[in-house]
Parts: structure tokens; C-alpha cells; sequence
């Protein structure tokens, strides 16, 4: 006991402070979802109750428990577990695929009698493990080595969730591996080059799709073509880099056609702005836009959201929490809960930076990602910046899965925080 | 030695620097978001939940005299929808759609009938069945709604059908006003013909509005007490006809072709007022189908048209009366002038003229030939008088002219003048022959039931004409009744001497032993009255009756005509006796009735 008390000392009060804020407004809000109005969600098929709040109640009860286990464990116990757990997670999502619960159209979930679980969620953890692991070990190698093995890791996670199918969380796993590899000595152009031919991609298809054009693609070849001319790469390089290009971007097309119609109308409602077609498919971000815009400065006061209380937010209690925290709370909640992101994001990459074993500090880099992701990507969804990918926001929307994930990652940061010394 | 000493603090600021530009674009984003629009998404979330719903106003019940009513409102669910869901290929439509079993054809032209405060109506009145479907598909239907509204209908189906009208769907360039201030929506009622559309402006009442919140499923969750605006009930009207005495005459008429009226002398007030073949306003509540519509007119019967104060019909015999008046006011004849005898009718140029009895009436002297309307008697008197002083005495009586029925599209009916043939035959086209007809009610004259009721009362009372009334009364929501006036002519419609000599005579023509109207006949009280067949150069004759009774007091005039029927006294009549026996019998029990009702004695 008094060796935890100790450790405790140890650990990084601020990320302690804003992990345990997060945690709070997120219980506040789900309550607030579960409460509703009444008759709020009269003729509709609500899956938010009383229930919501108890059983959220329960998953932060397991994760500060889980957390505090993380926290007392060496982190080199899970250096020397990294692979096994690594690969123990994508036997999970191969599960999933075979033996999952299909719920609204995806498979992401294993139903384990009492509750079910999401195993890709305690995958994003398993992959900083493994990707941490490698890239300490094989750190001071060749940059494009670090760059293969990153992808090698990374890239069987993105293609099993992105079949369940679940986009949002699949881009997770790609937006860990560049800050890793950044931290171990990627340069910069190195890494310009990697995302190239996504770039390539992005270009194409809103040329294609908003601009009716492939002009815009052709410059951006030619201008790549420059680029690789002028810089002197080896001719392997060079061809490797404009081959992609090529592949990617010509594939847009191919790729798009394959699309469902649903995810189309998502893509083209984002680019068309959600206002063109509020009552269709731009319904979602419409509303969250109504919620968080009607909140003002100070919000319509904590259980009084419209919004939300008459059901016109969707996902309000999960993806779309955020929302509900600017109708209530107003700019002032809105600003604190992003505030409180930045801290524990900025509290982790200085331990990351402290960290004296190259694991250690990846580790919380990689954890500082998370976070920085999926928050960022979340409250942009919500505040229309980007198109809607499911992703919860970590420590506040309701789900077993990502609390206890997020508080996983929470332990380890700690971890690493009260032993940053170690070597 | 740390990892963050081997790599350049460059890629450690741009790692900071790309979260940290993420960041701030959010901060950026909220502050537009919640400070810069937050009053325009405050009104957005506003309008999201909160609606402007109107409260309809029941339209006024239309009772007879007595309170029975006649028209009432029946309220049914209509199935209505959100507007956003009102197009062709929207999945919660087409599932409605399917649910309900509505074809394509009629959800367009629902559709098209544009929506009111936002919502559609996609089925006017649900039937049971369908009311359960919506009901059980609740949350897979969502935005669609079940609206109570209320629906006209009349008890008694076609009784009084040409007197209350019909109500039909407003059109889209009636609605006059816009949004709220709008007097009729989208579906609202409307009166189309009769009492219905007379007393629209009082029926419709006024509609109220009122803001209920809703949920995103379209549930109404509550109401906002501001911008309530209580709805106004419509006007209770009461008819002067008496629901029993209009079902005796509907029932008299029924299977024939044409009318009657029955009007109360002392006040003008119709009792009782058909026209035979009917129809039933119900089927024009909810929208009369096309085929039914055009069945409805192609009819040849045509039952829409109302004759009791449209049709006008040569009045026969009936008009010997006002033959008689205009000769005795102008001393050509008295009462005691004796004629050339009859012997079935009178050579009159190169044309013989036909008296009804081809055996003949002999001698009679004006009394008698009222009687027995004997025709070679009044072409006598015919040729006595000008077209002018025969129209003028015809216009005293009331005939050519509107009776003032509030009603809309009377026909004034027509009694040739001099000028009207100068103009249709030409100033020579014509001569003193014209009069032989006139006389006895026949040639270019017309005259409606109405008209002719009317006239016969005022020779049965005080020789005044009585305005005819339709609506007895009209009572608001708090009870204030407004009693309708009675109005009477200027002038009487001849000289009391006359008067009386014409009451004799229509005794007589009942009474008489050889009265034409026997028929009409009833036990106990004495009726006055005078048969009429009308010549139809299309068909067989109509047969008209008209009367008073009692003689002596009259309390009641009635005219009744039946198209093709051959001669008055034998058709027309038996039909005014019967319906005088229902007046006097209903006039007892009613009184009876009132009598219990004061003294407190239960029946």
C-alpha cells in the first residue's frame, strides 16, 4: 500500500486532474442523455434509459480499477507482452468477424452473455504496445525500414476493422504510426512522402466529385513528378513514390463506385454543406450544429437540452456527446472540455519527452495520439468540420469498451509518468 | 538517453504544432458556432421542436325548429404526415403508403393539395382499420400523426338536402388570408349550396392557434401558452322546418318527380320544403368521387336541382285566382257574372280552345267556376283584360318577382307582359289570343312552388305577402339567439272584398260538392284550396295543388306540384290532404308536448 502511495506521488498530477474532470463531465452528460424530457422520445426507438447511466456508472468503476492495475505493473511487463497481446487482439477482430453481433449494420462487437465488448478498442492499445515495442527496438535503423515495419503493424488492425465495417476507428490505427515514427526519426519528407498518395487520393476525389474534373489530379502528378525530379531520390524510391501516386489516385474512382450509398451521401452531404440537405442525409450534423449553436455562451442549463431532451440529436449519449455538452453547458463547458483534452494531450507528450527508455516514451507518445485523434476528429464531426465517422469521444461518450480502454491507456501514461526514470 | 534527445526539436514543435492548429480550429469553430450564429441556431433549435397548430373551430350544428339537428359534426382521424416526408419515393411515405394500401394516383393528388402548418394530409378520414395499422406501426412511421378533425354529417341523409346544402374541401384560391390569419387551411370545410353556404360566415366560426412542442419523432410533448389563441365555435342555426312535417312531405314525394312547400300564413316561415328526386349531402363531405359527380348530373331526373324555388312551372288552374282578382279589382266582372255556358270549349278565332270537362260545366257564375275551374269560363274573363293589367295584378299577388327567400339562385318566374311580347314575337307577332292562356294559367307563364304557397297564404290570411324564412335562428356559443324578423309587403295583395270573395271560393273548390280539390280533404278541418295541371308540351301534364287551413284562420299554406302526373285533383291533392293531417296531428303532440313541459307532467 504504501508502495502505491508512493508511486502515486509519482505520477503527473495535471493529466490525474484532467483525466478524473473528463471522466466526471462524461458521467454528467450521459446522465443528463439517460434523464431525458418527458415524452422526449415518445414514438421512437430509444436505446438511452435509466440503465445508460448505471451501467456507464459500472464501466468507469472497472476502468479506474484497470487503470490503478496498469499504474502498478512495470511498464516493461508489457514491453516483453507487447507482440503476444498485440496478436491476441487481432485473433479478437478476427472473432469479431466470425462470431460478432451485428448492430445497425456493422459487426464490431462480441457478446459475452452479461455485456458485450468491442474488441478494436483494446486493439488501439495493443498497437501502440507493438508499435512502440518495434520502433524502440529497431530505432537508429534506416527510416524506410521504421516506416515498413510501422505500416506492417499497422495495417492488418485498419483492414479488419475497416471490414466490420468501422472507418472511423480503422484511421485510428494509420494516425498512430506517423507521430511514432516522427518521435524515432522519420523526417518530415520522409513521412509528406508516405501520406502522398492519400493526398493523391483527397485531390482526385474532390475533383472528380465536387469539381467534375481530373485536371486538379494531373497537376498535382506534374507537380509531384517535379518534386521527385529536384530532390535526387534513388531511382527505386522515386518509382515507388510516383507509382502509388498513380495506383491511389487512379483507384479513387474504382474505390467509390464500391461505396455504399449511404457512406456517398455522407461524403458528398459534408462537401455540399449540411444545410443544403438538413432534412436528408445532413439531418445528423444539422442538428448537432442546432445543439452546440443554440448552446451560446453559457448553455441552456445541465438536463435542459431541447436537442437532446426531444431526441432530435442522434447518437447523443455516444458519438455525438459533444454536442450535448455545448447545448447545456454553452461555449464555457465546450471550451473546458476541450481544454481539459489539451492538457492531458500536452501532460503526455512531456512524459513522453522525460520517458528515458525509448518504450516508455513512445508509449506516451503513442497514448497522447489517442487522445489528440479522437478527440480532435470527434468534436469535429460534431462541430461540422468533418464528415461523420463513428468515434467516440474517449472518457465521455457512453461505452464499456472505449472507457475502459481510454482508462488502460490512462494507467500506462501514469505508468510511465512515476517511472520515467527508469531505463 | 531519452528518445526526445535523438530527435530535432523541429519535429517535436511540428508533432505540438499539428495537434495544437487542430485545437485551436475547434476553439475557433465553437466560438462561431455558439457566439457568432448562437441566436440564429437558438431559433433553428426553436423551430425544431416548436409548431404552430391551428385549433379548428366546430362548425354550428343546423337543427330544425324543434332542435332536432340536421347537420352535425362527426369527428374523424385523418392520417397526416411532416412536410419534409410529402415527395414522391420518400421511404417513410411509401411505407405508409403501403401500410394504408393507397394507390400512387391518390397520394400525388393528396400531395399536391400542399400542406398545412407543415403537415400533409395523406388520408382524410381513416377508417377503423386504418387508425389501428398507424397505431401499431407507431415508431416505424416516424412524423406521421393521427389528427382528430371533425366531420360534417347529416343525420337524416337526404332529408331537407336542397334546403341544408353541403359543405365540400375548400380550393386552394378560397382560402383567403395567408399562414395564420388564414380563414380556411388546406381540407377545410367549406358550404357549397343551401343553408350551408348562406350562413357560411356564421357556421365556420373561427379557427384558434396554439404552439405545441414536439419531439423528433413529431409527438406532441406539450403546449406553450404563449400565442394561444382560443378557437370560436360556430353558429347553432334552427331552421324553421320541422324535421317531422319535412319527412312526411319527402315521404309523399318520394318516387316522384317535383315539390312542395309548406309555409306557416302568419309569418312566412316554411315548415316543410322538398324537391323530389333528393340526393345525400353526405356524399359530398368528404369529396364527392368524379363518376358519382357526373352520375349525379346526368341524371335526368336531376336530383341536384332544387324546384322548389328554382323550378318554374306554368301554374295551371291555380292561376285562375288571380284572373278572378284582376277582373273583379277592375269591376269587368262581379261575383255574380255569368259567362257563355261551357260545353267543353270555346271557338276563339280559327282556334277552339278546350275546357278540361270536354262534357262541359253549363252555366256558372264566377264562384262556381272557381270551383270547378272550368277554363271556357276564365277565357271569357281573359279577353277581358290586357296582358299589362294581368301581370300587374300577378305582381300584387307576388308572382314575377323574387319571394326574398335568402337561399341563393330563386327564380323570379315570369309573367308575360305587353313589352315581353313586342320583344319575343314582335309588335304584330301576337294578338288577344295570348290572353285565353293566360287566363287559365297556361302559355309562357312560370311560377315556383314557392311563389305559389306564398300567394295562396296571403289569400288565406291578412292578404299580406310574408317574406319566406328558412333559418328561425341563430345562437352564438354563449346562448345569445337571434331571432330571425318577420316582414310582410307593403300593401295587401287586393282589396278585402276581393280577398273575401277569393276565400270563398277556394272553400268552395275543396268543400263544394263539385269542388276539383275533394281530395284534399282532411277530418275535422276545414282546408281551402284550388288544383292546377299544368300543360307539358314535353310530356304528360303537371299536376299542382295548393292550399290553406284551416279555412277559416289559416295556420298553414301548402303548394305541391308532381311533374307529369296528368290532372291536380287527383294526384296533387290526396298528397297537401295527408301532409295537412301530419301538420294539424304534430301541431297537437307538440303542443301537448310544451304543455307537459310546463306544467311539469311527465308523459
Amino acid at each position: 500500500m504504501r508502495r502505491f502511495t508512493q508511486l502515486l506521488g509519482r505520477t503527473d498530477a495535471p493529466a490525474i486532474l484532467a483525466w478524473l474532470l473528463l471522466i466526471a463531465i462524461g458521467l454528467a452528460i450521459v446522465y443528463s442523455c439517460a434523464v431525458g424530457l418527458p415524452g422526449g422520445s415518445e414514438g421512437l426507438r430509444s436505446n438511452v434509459g435509466p440503465g445508460t447511466f448505471r451501467n456507464q456508472l459500472l464501466w468507469v468503476a472497472v476502468g479506474v480499477a484497470a487503470a490503478v492495475v496498469c499504474l502498478l505493473v512495470p511498464f516493461r511487463f508489457f514491453e516483453t507482452l507487447a507482440f503476444p497481446l498485440y496478436g491476441l487482439a487481432l485473433l479478437a477482430l478476427l472473432a469479431v468477424l466470425l462470431f460478432g453481433v451485428e448492430r445497425l449494420g456493422s459487426r464490431r462487437w462480441i457478446d459475452l452473455g452479461l455485456f458485450s465488448l468491442q474488441p478494436s478498442e483494446f486493439t488501439k492499445a495493443a498497437t501502440i504496445f507493438a508499435l512502440a515495442r518495434f520502433l524502440a527496438m529497431r530505432r537508429g535503423s534506416r527510416p524506410i525500414l521504421l516506416v515498413g515495419g510501422a505500416l506492417l503493424l499497422t495495417v492488418p488492425p485498419f483492414l479488419l476493422t475497416l471490414k466490420e465495417p468501422d472507418l472511423g476507428t480503422s484511421l485510428v490505427f494509420l494516425a498512430l504510426a506517423a507521430p511514432m515514427l516522427l518521435w524515432v526519426g522519420a523526417s518530415l519528407l520522409l513521412l509528406l512522402a508516405i501520406i502522398s498518395p492519400a493526398l493523391g487520393a483527397v485531390v482526385m476525389f474532390y475533383g472528380e466529385n465536387v469539381l467534375h474534373s481530373t485536371w486538379p489530379w494531373a497537376l498535382y502528378v506534374l507537380l509531384l513528378l517535379l518534386a521527385v525530379f529536384f530532390s535526387r531520390l534513388y531511382m527505386l524510391q522515386s518509382l515507388v513514390l510516383v507509382f502509388s501516386n498513380l495506383v491511389t489516385g487512379l483507384s479513387v474512382p474504382l474505390v467509390w463506385e464500391h461505396l455504399k450509398p449511404y457512406q456517398q451521401q455522407r461524403v458528398l452531404t459534408f462537401l455540399a454543406g449540411e444545410e443544403a440537405d438538413r432534412l436528408g442525409s445532413g439531418y445528423q450534423i444539422f442538428q448537432s450544429k442546432v445543439a452546440i449553436g443554440s448552446g451560446g455562451l453559457f448553455g441552456k442549463g445541465y438536463l435542459h437540452g431541447s436537442q437532446k431532451g426531444l431526441a432530435f440529436l442522434p447518437e447523443r449519449h455516444t458519438d455525438f456527446i459533444f454536442s450535448v455538452v455545448g447545448e447545456e453547458l454553452g461555449l464555457v463547458g465546450a471550451l473546458l472540455v476541450v481544454a481539459l483534452f489539451v492538457l492531458l494531450v500536452y501532460r503526455a507528450l512531456q512524459i513522453g519527452m522525460k520517458a528515458k527508455r525509448p518504450f516508455a516514451s513512445l508509449l506516451a507518445v503513442g497514448v497522447a495520439t489517442y487522445f489528440a485523434f479522437q478527440s480532435c476528429v470527434n468534436i469535429s464531426i460534431t462541430a461540422g468540420l468533418l464528415p461523420i465517422t463513428g468515434m467516440p469521444l474517449p472518457l465521455i461518450s457512453y461505452g464499456g469498451s472505449s472507457m475502459l480502454s481510454s482508462c488502460i491507456m490512462m494507467g500506462l501514461l501514469l505508468n510511465v509518468s512515476a517511472r520515467w526514470s527508469e531505463v | 538517453m531519452a528518445v526526445s534527445e535523438e530527435i530535432p526539436p523541429l519535429r517535436r514543435r511540428v508533432l505540438m504544432g499539428v495537434i495544437g492548429a487542430w485545437y485551436l480550429l475547434i476553439v475557433i469553430a465553437l466560438i462561431s458556432l455558439q457566439l457568432v450564429e448562437g441566436e440564429r441556431y437558438a431559433s433553428l433549435a426553436r423551430e425544431n421542436r416548436q409548431y404552430r397548430t391551428r385549433v379548428l373551430a366546430p362548425r354550428g350544428a343546423i337543427c330544425d325548429r324543434n332542435g332536432v339537428p340536421l347537420a352535425e359534426n362527426e369527428y374523424q382521424a385523418r392520417v397526416t404526415i411532416a412536410r419534409r416526408h410529402a415527395r414522391v419515393g420518400d421511404a417513410t411515405l411509401s411505407s405508409l403508403q403501403q401500410l394504408l394500401e393507397l394507390d400512387d394516383a391518390q397520394i400525388v393528388e393528396r400531395l399536391e393539395r400542399g400542406a398545412e402548418d407543415g403537415r400533409v394530409t395523406i388520408v382524410r378520414h381513416a377508417d377503423p382499420v386504418q387508425i389501428a395499422k398507424v397505431e401499431e406501426h407507431r415508431t416505424m412511421l416516424p412524423d406521421v400523426q393521427l389528427e382528430v378533425q371533425p366531420r360534417r354529417t347529416y343525420r337524416f341523409g337526404p332529408l331537407a338536402a336542397h334546403l341544408l346544402g353541403y359543405v365540400g374541401e375548400v380550393r386552394s384560391d378560397e382560402t383567403q388570408g395567408e399562414g395564420a390569419n388564414a380563414l380556411y387551411g388546406p381540407g377545410d370545410m367549406i358550404g357549397r349550396a343551401g343553408v350551408e353556404a348562406l350562413a357560411e360566415e356564421q357556421l365556420r366560426g373561427r379557427h384558434g392557434r396554439k404552439v405545441v412542442e414536439v419531439n423528433a419523432a413529431g409527438h406532441v410533448v406539450g403546449e406553450l401558452p404563449e400565442g394561444n389563441i382560443p378557437s370560436v365555435p360556430g353558429v347553432r342555426l334552427y331552421l324553421t322546418i320541422s324535421q317531422p312535417m319535412q319527412s312526411e312531405l319527402e315521404h309523399l314525394l318520394a318516387g316522384r318527380v317535383g315539390a312542395g312547400v309548406v309555409i306557416e300564413v302568419a309569418t312566412g316561415d316554411i315548415l316543410a320544403a322538398a324537391s323530389s328526386p333528393s340526393f345525400d349531402p353526405n356524399e359530398f363531405t368528404g369529396g364527392i368521387s368524379a363518376p358519382r359527380w357526373v352520375a349525379l348530373n346526368d341524371d335526368l331526373k336531376h336530383p341536384l336541382f332544387n324546384r322548389i324555388f328554382q323550378g318554374g312551372y306554368p301554374p295551371g288552374s291555380t292561376y285562375k285566382l288571380i284572373t278572378a282578382a284582376a277582373a273583379l279589382e277592375r269591376r269587368r266582372i262581379t261575383p255574380l257574372t255569368r259567362m257563355h255556358p261551357c260545353h267543353g270549349g270555346l271557338q276563339f278565332g280559327n282556334r277552339f280552345f278546350r275546357c278540361w270537362k270536354p262534357e262541359g260545366h253549363g252555366s256558372l257564375d264566377l264562384l262556381g267556376a272557381i270551383a270547378q275551374s272550368c277554363d271556357v269560363y276564365f277565357y271569357q274573363v281573359g279577353q277581358l283584360l290586357t296582358p299589362d293589367e294581368l301581370a300587374e295584378t300577378a305582381a300584387r299577388f307576388g308572382l314575377a318577382a323574387r319571394t326574398g327567400i335568402e337561399l341563393a339562385g330563386e327564380s323570379p318566374g315570369l309573367v308575360p307582359t305587353t313589352s315581353y311580347y313586342d320583344e319575343k314575337l314582335g309588335r304584330r307577332g301576337w294578338g288577344p289570343g295570348v290572353m285565353l292562356n293566360n287566363a287559365i294559367g297556361q302559355g309562357e307563364l312560370l311560377v315556383t312552388p314557392l311563389q305559389l304557397a306564398r300567394t295562396y297564404a296571403a289569400v288565406g290570411g291578412d292578404g299580406y305577402l310574408y317574406r319566406p324564412n328558412i333559418v328561425l335562428a341563430r345562437e352564438n356559443v354563449f346562448g345569445v339567439r337571434e331571432v330571425r324578423q318577420v316582414r310582410r309587403s307593403a300593401e295587401t295583395v287586393c282589396s278585402q272584398e276581393v280577398l273575401d270573395f277569393l276565400k270563398l271560393s277556394m272553400r268552395q273548390a275543396v268543400a263544394g260538392e263539385q269542388g276539383t280539390g275533394s281530395l284534399a280533404r282532411v277530418e275535422g278541418i276545414e282546408v281551402s284550396g284550388k288544383t292546377g295541371t299544368a300543360q307539358n308540351p314535353h310530356g304528360q301534364d303537371h299536376a299542382w295543388f295548393v292550399a290553406y287551413a284551416p279555412s277559416e284562420h289559416p295556420e298553414v299554406a301548402v303548394a305541391v306540384i308532381v311533374e307529369n302526373a296528368g290532372h291536380g285533383g287527383s294526384v296533387a291533392a290526396p298528397i297537401v290532404g295527408k301532409l295537412l293531417t301530419t301538420y294539424f296531428t304534430w301541431q297537437t303532440a307538440t303542443h301537448a308536448d310544451s304543455l307537459a313541459r310546463a306544467t311539469g307532467v311527465k308523459g
